[in-house]
């Protein structure tokens, strides 16, 4: 039990929750705006590679985590684009983009550092979690998200295109034009998410996203589509798989399984809240 | 306006796109091209390479279409297909030598179907007892079957020091084509033709077929006209899931065992087929063929421009055949100005 309450799980717990939250935010910002968004996966894999690149190349993580903002809204923008003006499905757009975002990450770390798994190590410490700027700004992504939907105009333009796009555009909002400005946001978000992934490992490796986007697509479900909610129980995620750290100290489990949980927890976190919802809908 | 014409366009596109890649990497687009359509469409082994990734990825994009005929994005299509894979091989692997090769052959279907289903059922009781969207449980259940299935091979399912279960007899492995010789053809693409020819049956002369289709227009509405639409997905899925227990049975039998990883993407790849050939399917055995001759392709240029390059067009594929009606309709206008 001292375990589970020591500083190290709650460190864990906080470090496996903060990409679902960047990640979550950038899916409330673009599904408020009625943009189903799957592409987050991709967005995050994008991003981070932009990251070690930005890293690598300056030295510096502020270009490190401006160029993985500005790659996740570029690819956002592509889905945006696919969705808004090319009315495709965006299931379809979104698992599009994974695909192009995992073949094309592949293919870039073969361009710029020939090898199609990882990149070099970037150089440097790996700081703690606390001193890590890259933790903070995903902290600030959280802030921004709740105060741009609850208080800002343009978070009002966010949600009334999406409830009633056509009473938005009576009163004068152009809805392909909030819609993308809400993605280009979502991609920041899930960008910087990104970002923190690759600075945490001090390298970008193929595949590093792995599942995360989706994982906060689950979130983002379960929240109802509300930030603050949603950092909530990516906080609860994060405290469940932190439970691994626990778990592979004391028990014998094969570490292939313990690696299976926060695909399980998000499983079980669907049947849990998928019941409570259906019993109040029937009660 | 013709049908045909955004697929065309969208195809158009991507040519382009893969002549700026080749392009980027500083190669002439020609010579990769004629590299790549020479070892894949100009000898017997190239053609058999592709005969060969056509079934497998025709395997998966039936699995793919049966779901999505119903209107779900079933991407645990590749995790059944890992998990099934595993199954058949340790079982192959297990069985008695002495059982004739017919009989162990359809064991090995029959499990592999089955495992499929199972595997594909997690999705199918999330989505209609807990209405949790298939493609968030999908990929869920693929990072779970990942792990599942390293666990089983390092527990001892694969032989010691390797990561492919025991051989199979070399009587129950399908039989090569030798039309094609040295390539990977083999008998066991009657599977992908069985499937096809079953799909097609299913969709247009079954009312499951007709009803999975009211269930993919509008759920409300089909169940107003009396069709039980949770019943029908869950049958949707769980068909879905056999097939795709029948592409593991087709990797096991092409090499003789199973291998960790070595259907990894073929879920994806089969689904990108399948949106691309629509509702036909002739469509999907062309799809098939247009994928399976890009990942052969891909290996025939890699050592001048890398292989991920024709990865990317699978995915930009999708995305351009899903704006191209738009695209195309966009063109028209222009046009008639």
């Amino acid at each position: 039990m001292s375990r589970v309450l020591s500083l190290d799980f709650l460190g864990q717990a906080v470090r496996v929750a903060l990409p679902y939250m960047g990640a979550a935010m950038g899916g409330v910002l673009s599904e408020r705006a009625g943009i189903v968004n799957v592409a987050l996966e991709g967005t995050m894999l994008v991003a981070a590679l932009a990251a070690a690149w930005g890293a690598l190349s300056t030295g510096s993580v502020v270009v490190a985590l401006l160029s993985a903002a500005l790659a996740g809204a570029l690819v956002q923008l592509v889905h945006g684009t696919a969705v808004v003006h090319g009315k495709a499905d965006p299931i379809v757009s979104g698992l599009a983009i994974n695909l192009l975002a995992l073949a094309g990450t592949r293919f870039l770390l073969r361009a710029l550092y020939a090898s199609s798994s990882n990149s070099p190590t970037i150089p440097g410490q790996s700081s703690s979690l606390l001193r890590d700027p890259a933790s903070w700004v995903v902290v600030a992504v959280v802030v921004a998200t709740t105060w741009t939907m609850t208080r800002s105009r343009f978070g009002l333009r966010i949600r009334a295109v999406g409830e009633h796009p056509e009473a938005a555009a009576s009163v004068g909002v152009s809805v392909p034009r909030t819609q993308l400005l809400a993605v280009a946001a979502a991609g920041v978000a899930a960008g910087l998410a990104g970002a923190w992934l690759a600075l945490d490992q001090r390298q970008f490796s193929s595949k590093m996203s792995g599942g995360r986007g989706y994982i906060a697509l689950a979130i983002l479900v379960l929240s109802g589509h509300r930030p603050g909610r949603a950092a909530g129980i990516a906080l609860a995620f994060g405290a469940a798989e932190a439970l691994e750290l626990v778990v592979q100290e004391t028990a014998k489990v094969p570490h292939q399984l313990v690696q299976t949980l926060p695909y399980v927890v998000t499983l079980a976190a669907l049947v849990v809240f998928g019941a409570r919802r259906r019993t109040t809908a029937h009660g | 306006m013709n049908e045909r014409r955004p697929l065309l366009l969208a195809l158009l596109l991507v040519a382009l796109a893969f002549e700026l890649v080749v392009l980027a990497w500083g190669e002439r687009p020609l010579d990769i091209a004629r590299l790549l359509f020479s070892n894949t469409w100009g000898n017997r082994y190239g053609l058999g390479q592709i005969l060969f990734r056509t079934t497998a990825i025709a395997l998966s994009a039936v699995a793919a279409r049966v779901a999505l005929r119903a209107g779900l994005f079933h991407l645990g299509v590749e995790g059944s297909i890992a998990l099934s894979a595993l199954a058949v091989g340790a079982l192959g692997a297990a069985l008695p030598r002495t059982v004739p090769a017919p009989i162990a052959v359809a064991i090995l279907v029959v499990v592999g179907m089955q495992v499929g289903a199972l595997t594909s059922s997690v999705v199918a009781g999330l989505k209609v007892r807990f209405s949790a969207h298939e493609v968030i449980s999908g990929i869920m259940l693929n990072h779970v079957v990942s792990g599942l299935t390293a666990w089983g091979f390092a527990a001892g399912l694969a032989e010691k020091g390797s990561v492919h279960t025991r051989p199979l007899p070399i009587a129950w492995v399908a039989a090569r084509l030798s039309v094609f010789p040295g390539s990977s053809a083999n008998v066991a693409g009657l599977l992908a033709v069985a499937s096809l020819v079953g799909w097609a049956f299913l969709a247009r002369r079954t009312p499951f077929g007709r009803e999975l289709r009211a269930v993919a227009a509008s759920p409300s509405a089909a169940r107003g006209a009396g069709v039980r639409v949770d019943r029908r997905l869950v049958q949707a899925l769980l068909l879905s899931g056999a097939v795709a227990g029948l592409a593991s049975v087709h990797d096991v039998l092409t090499r003789g065992n199973a291998e960790e990883d070595r259907t990894e993407g073929l879920g994806f790849t089969g689904l990108a087929a399948a949106l691309l050939a629509g509702d036909s399917v002739v469509g999907i055995v062309v799809a098939s063929a247009f994928f399976a001759t890009l990942a052969q392709g891909g290996l025939a240029i890699n050592a001048r421009v890398p292989r991920e390059a024709s990865d990317l067009l699978v995915g930009l594929v999708v995305l351009l055949v899903a704006i191209a009606p738009r695209m195309s309709a966009a063109i028209d206008r222009r046009w008639a100005r």
